[in-house]
């Protein structure tokens, strides 16, 4: 038996050359792009024009103004409520708590533009014209500041995000030394002093986060600024950048980019230098301290308004879209009941003779292609991301490990449609005797391993912490290679962990529709991008009924991820 | 080869005008054949009633199935360009109501090409269907609700949009988004003296114009935007917004004339305002054409062919859904619907696409500024 020397410096550059050859495309020249697109590398425009000219105000200052004022507010009320309800359902004896809990991530597991198309089925006043929502059906009628605009935006935005919040903060909880209080309530202190001088400052730092992570995520988001804002002509600098770019004014969208860029970067990047990142507790199931705080004789009426809150925010909007799906002029009130938008047959008189969306063969090919770049996204960015940590981390602490987990990390920080700009013009036409991706399935789902790259690191780390380096080391010494240790050690034993980062990644990747609304192609149809289509068409109907689907299927595969993942811890692994 | 083959049979085709071939010669109609072995064509489509005249060709001429994907335009043009560049050929016809851009296109020389069925070169004035085939004249014109208002429309001249009473009550669909609201503000100004003429009969002294406005249209469209223009989504807002009965005090709006046929199913109550001076609105071509080096041009020429509609006196089933009141077939065996204004009697200004084109540009950036 031969020991193997260690390899010398060169060999280790060598063996990056695989991670690098995987990051170069899928992460820095995106990057790249975006930065050297927005200081307007490679393109006539003049950005003093755009900052500055005459159309300046309109084309980029208020849609700038607009943005911060929405991420703010989002910001704010999901850090507030979500960091509120973790409190609560994590650190007193709030009764039902364990029935309430999984409404929680509802409504970020829908996705936003779900959210966004129930509020307009809720609160949709005649001013702009249309079928009218349920309230104003039902005789009252919302106000034009509350049916659209900054106001709906920033509430929309906020329940999407307070699951983060929540759960980072309850992540915090968790983390929170359970004999520290214990010593304290011992000592003789209070549990408002508990609360006050222990556990609300120990909590600082996931507040802090939730609030800048929510805000970067707020003020990339597309789709409900599109939903919420256009027709009352209040443009974000991402919706802004979606009208310029389909419009055929790229030159003037770049700066707009490059912004939208900076913001997120700067937020998160703050977020993982200062708190370490967060670590996607979303996906993790979070251990409770026995110890609760006693609500006393408020315990019901606190139960009782926080149940509200939270069934209200989760089930509210999926029984919105729901009756207005099956209604005729999307108003249930007025009791003219039909499955036609569901499974009409072409009528001339209904919808322009559109079929109802599951009789629409184009509804079952965005299925399919859906579902596959769901699938096919999440688990090749797993067994990417599998390959790199393991790379990296059987490469020790050094330079290139810790470059790579930084590159790695990216995409999480850009704005999802910046990203799919990104890909499409570095990808849509043909480089040198690679052909031109415009169109195609492969271009969908090169976007989305990038997108999902930073996610799957995580749980790729996490399933090889259940591997000990000394397992591979053994095999090594035996004479095994690389190759043959990754298949008969690496990949059997992190299957299962990696498996339910496969099936949380899905669900993320399908309701993304920022990601995708610049790369899609009619022949490349994905649910997302249909249901957002219907409803700019005029068509609400089929559009509430597609966002149903992807609800579900997101739900789906968050039952599934959390089954597996119970499978998987109580055999003890 | 058997490409090369297919190519030659249908060039050979479309000189021999065999595509008139009466229905009960279907099989003998070499351009179906060509087409069967091709089995398909792919549509971009301005209007989801393509998805009827799907069901119609594929019933019509088994064995070809008809992709139809409803896109804007600008999307068909986007993706046309993007698709020619990245060397994909996909599409193998657009019906799009841009014709500026679609001449833009041509002009170029390498995106589409004009086809006109042989049958139908005598029944279609020159200018519509050269340099590209027009299938059918649409419009954006000023309408109004005529349950609320029975007598006459509420607005005898434009410049009363920009006036107090109607402050925030004309809407627009977002001229940003849709190239014919772009050319319906195209057109305000090229027409500025018809517009100046408009604005003495109405307030009787000639428009001044601030510094930095260069023409009366352009002051038209910069006091409707101060008068507060709504701009919404999609004319099927616009449309229920101003049509929906029972309405008090209901706006008025730039729409589609053929939207009055929804008037019965919808509850609307639409009515044009054709009197309204200087005139109510624009007729565009909606434009026919055919992407070059279509994968399916066959199949593609049968289609073209096929939604011109057939040898009836109202163009059949493929026309029936286009011959609404409100739409103008472009042949000129075909009259307007009986129940609408012929196209003499209809008082919109005609877009030239040629003249628009440079304006756009410019109308953009106004509405940036303006919105």
């Amino acid at each position: 038996m031969v020991l193997r020397p260690a390899p010398a410096a060169w060999g280790r550059y060598l063996g990056a050359l695989p991670t690098v050859a995987i990051l170069l495309p899928l992460v820095v020249l995106p990057v790249t792009w975006l930065i050297a697109r927005g200081i307007g590398v490679g393109t006539e425009y003049d950005w003093l024009e755009v900052v500055a000219g005459p159309l300046s105000v309109n084309l980029f200052w208020r849609p700038f103004a607009n943005s911060v004022l929405v991420a703010v507010g989002a910001a704010l009320l999901a850090t507030l409520l979500g960091g509120l309800l973790a409190l609560l359902f994590e650190r007193t004896d709030i009764a039902g708590a364990k029935w309430l809990r999984p409404f929680i991530a509802l409504p970020f597991l829908a996705p936003s533009f779900a959210l966004a198309m129930a509020w307009v089925a809720l609160f949709d006043n005649n001013r702009i014209g249309g079928s009218t929502g349920l309230l104003s059906a039902a005789g009252v009628t919302a106000d034009d500041g509350l049916a659209w605009g900054v106001a709906p935006i920033v509430l929309v935005l906020g329940l999407h995000y307070f699951p983060l919040a929540y759960f980072l903060v309850a992540a915090a909880l968790a983390r929170l030394s359970a004999a520290m209080v214990e010593s304290a309530a011992l000592a003789g202190a209070g549990q408002w002093a508990i609360l006050r001088t222990l556990i609300i400052p120990s909590l600082r730092p996931a507040f802090a986060a939730s609030a800048l992570i929510c805000f970067a995520e707020a003020i990339s988001n597309f789709s409900v600024p599109a939903i919420l804002g256009t027709p009352v002509r209040f443009f974000t600098l991402s919706t802004q950048l979606y009208r310029l770019l389909e419009s055929g004014q790229a030159f003037r969208g770049s700066l707009l980019l490059l912004l939208l860029t900076v913001f997120s970067l700067l937020c998160l990047t703050f977020v993982y230098r200062r708190w370490g990142g967060y670590q996607a507790p979303f996906a993790e199931r979070i251990k409770r301290p026995a110890l609760g705080f006693r609500l006393g004789r408020w315990r019901w009426p606190v139960t009782i308004a926080a149940g509200a809150c939270v069934l209200l925010v989760a089930l509210v909007p999926v029984l919105a879209l729901l009756l207005s799906s099956l209604a005729h002029d999307g108003n249930p009130l007025s009791g003219d009941w039909t499955l036609h938008y569901w499974i009409g047959a072409a009528d001339p008189l209904i919808a322009q003779g559109q079929k109802g969306v599951l009789r629409l063969a184009v509804v079952y090919e965005g299925l399919g292609v859906t579902l596959a770049f769901g699938l096919g996204a999440a688990l090749i960015a797993a067994l990417l991301a599998l390959y790199m940590a393991r790379w990296c981390r059987n490469n020790g602490p050094g330079l290139l490990p810790s470059l790579v987990n930084t590159t790695c990390l990216l995409p999480a920080m850009l704005p999802s449609i910046g990203l799919g700009a990104a890909f499409l013009a570095l990808y849509g036409g043909p480089i040198g005797p690679l052909p031109a991706l415009y169109g195609s399935f492969a271009l969908l789902i090169m976007v989305g391993v990038a997108a999902t790259l930073p996610y799957a690191m995580q749980s790729a780390y996490s399933a090889l912490a259940y591997i000990p380096t000394s397992m591979e080391e053994a095999a090594r010494v035996c004479g095994a290679s690389s190759r043959q240790r990754l298949q008969t050690i690496v990949l059997p034993l992190s299957l299962r962990a990696v498996s339910a980062g496969v099936v949380v990644n899905f669900s993320r990747l399908i309701r993304n529709l920022d990601l995708v609304i610049l790369i899609f192609t009619p022949m490349m149809p994905l649910l997302a991008v249909l249901a957002y289509r219907f409803s700019v068409d005029g068509f609400p109907q089929f559009a509430r009924a597609l966002a149903l689907i992807i609800l579900a299927l997101a739900v789906l595969a968050r039952l599934a991820a959390l089954r597996m993942q119970r499978v998987y811890e109580e055999r003890g692994l | 080869m058997r490409k090369l083959i297919s190519a030659l049979s249908i060039y050979g085709l479309t000189l021999f005008d065999c595509v008139a071939a009466p229905p009960n010669s279907l099989t003998d109609n070499p351009l179906y054949s060509a087409a069967m072995a091709e089995g398909k064509v792919v549509i971009y489509s301005v209007t989801s009633r393509i998805h009827l005249i799907e069901e119609l060709f594929e019933r019509r001429y088994p064995g070809i199935d008809v992709s139809a994907f409803v896109l804007s335009s600008r999307e068909q043009i986007t993706r046309l360009r993007a698709e020619q560049r990245a060397g994909i050929r996909n599409a193998d016809v657009l019906y799009l109501n841009d014709a500026a851009a679609a001449l833009a296109l041509a002009r170029e020389g390498r995106a589409l090409e004009n086809f006109v069925p042989p049958r139908m070169r005598a029944r279609i004035p020159g200018p519509l269907r050269q340099p590209l085939l027009s299938h059918r004249l649409s419009t954006k014109v000023l309408l109004y609700n005529a349950g609320t208002y029975p007598g006459a429309a509420p607005v005898a001249n434009l410049w009363e949009l920009t006036q107090p009473q109607w402050r925030r009550k004309v809407l627009m669909v977002d001229p940003a988004s849709r190239s014919d609201y772009l050319d319906l503000l195209a057109t305000f100004i090229r027409r500025s003296a018809a517009l100046e003429s408009a604005y003495r009969d109405h307030f009787g002294r000639a428009p001044e114009l601030a510094a930095g406005v260069a023409s009366v249209g352009e002051k038209f469209i910069r006091e409707l935007f101060a008068n507060e223009l709504v701009l919404v989504a999609n004319t099927e807002r616009l449309n229920a917004a101003i049509g929906r009965r029972g309405q008090r005090r209901p706006p008025v709006g730039f729409g589609t004339y053929s939207d009055l046929r929804n008037n019965r199913t919808r509850g609307w109550a639409l009515q044009i305002a054709n009197e309204v001076n200087p005139a109510p609105g624009i007729v565009y071509p909606v434009v026919l054409v055919l992407a070059r080096d279509a994968p399916h041009p066959a199949a593609a020429r049968l289609l073209v062919d096929f939604m011109m509609g057939d040898d009836g006196a109202d163009g059949g089933a493929a026309l029936a859904p286009f011959f609404e009141p409100g739409e103008y077939i472009t042949r000129v065996d075909i009259a307007a619907h009986p129940q609408s204004l012929s196209r003499t009697q209809l008082r919109a200004w005609e877009v030239d696409p040629q003249a628009v084109l440079p304006l756009r540009q410019r109308v953009f950036d106004l509405v940036l500024e303006l919105q």
